[in-house]
């Protein structure tokens, strides 16, 4: 039979599983900058508070990054299949959008870059 | 050349055979998920546990997960050491729980806790080694979720068969 200390574990058990999906499933912070990565190189590291346009050059051709209203974009790239660009506005920390024939990778990141980087 | 083979011996390779056929049965269904599997194998593990202690459980455990893994051909692949720390995780759990609380715990608690316990070591591995990325642990709640009712289901089971082998308790 189910004893008390079984409830309880049971219980305990539940309790566990609903906090992780409160943890793990609630939104990201906002980011606050961004990153983008050229090859295995950082290439550049910039505040989203200042709109701006970068052009980073990879082996397929030019990505256009895009910076404004606190998020960034890949705004165009010469993947094919529009798969870089489709990842749309990236607001969220830990966002990213990815160009893998122009090897670019545009991540945005939180204040807690610690978590950030030591994940990704 | 032939070894003394003690009682418990034959009784450690009869437990862990039972556990292997449980593990190789349950290989061969489909999963809706990687990592998510009934863990029917836990049901043995907690009954030797109850019945004849920790020290059998860890033995049949290991064996089963050792020999269960050079039957289906996993040894040493990634499969291998997610199994081997999900065990190691839940025998530990075992350990803890058999030790503080005893009887008070039935194989209901103990398959709960064996299943939850099974789910976050391998996940950690799977987390640490093979794909450290942050969006894995948007896999978890799941991934728990589902251990948990496989917990309540192995649970159930081992306390209806602890009943047939038990008839006194």
């Amino acid at each position: 039979m189910i004893t008390r200390a079984d409830a309880l574990v049971i219980l305990l058990a539940c309790g566990l599983v609903a906090s992780t999906y409160a943890w793990l499933w609630s939104p990201g912070a906002p980011a606050s900058q961004v990153r983008v990565i050229s090859g295995n190189e950082e290439v550049a590291r910039l505040p989203l508070n200042e709109a701006r346009q970068l052009e980073i050059s990879g082996p397929a051709g030019i990505t256009v990054v895009e910076i404004a209203d606190g998020a960034a974009r890949c705004a165009a790239s010469p993947g094919s299949q529009g798969i870089c660009q489709s990842a749309g506005w990236l607001r969220r920390a830990g966002d990213m959008a990815v160009s893998l024939p122009n090897r670019v990778i545009i991540e945005v990141l939180g204040d807690e870059s610690e978590f950030d980087s030591m994940n990704y | 050349m032939q070894l003394a083979t003690t009682r418990e011996d034959h009784l450690i390779a009869w437990l862990a055979a039972l556990a292997i056929a449980v593990h190789v049965l349950e290989a061969a269904f489909p999963s809706p998920l990687p990592g998510i599997k009934p863990g029917l194998a836990n049901v043995i593990t907690v009954l030797v546990l109850v019945l004849y202690g920790w020290r059998m459980a860890a033995w049949v455990t290991g064996l089963r997960v050792l020999a269960g893994s050079l039957v289906i051909g996993t040894f040493l692949s990634p499969t291998f050491w997610l199994s081997a720390a999900g065990a190691l995780c839940s025998l530990a759990a075992l350990g803890l729980a058999h030790c503080l609380a005893g009887r008070a715990l039935s194989p209901m608690g103990l398959c709960v806790l064996a299943a939850l316990a099974h789910m976050l070591g391998q996940f950690l591995l799977a987390w640490w080694l093979f794909i450290p990325h942050a969006s894995l642990l948007k896999l978890l709640p799941v991934l728990l979720t589902f251990s948990l009712i496989f917990g309540l289901v192995s649970g159930t089971m081992a306390v209806l068969m602890q009943r047939r082998l038990s008839p006194s308790a």
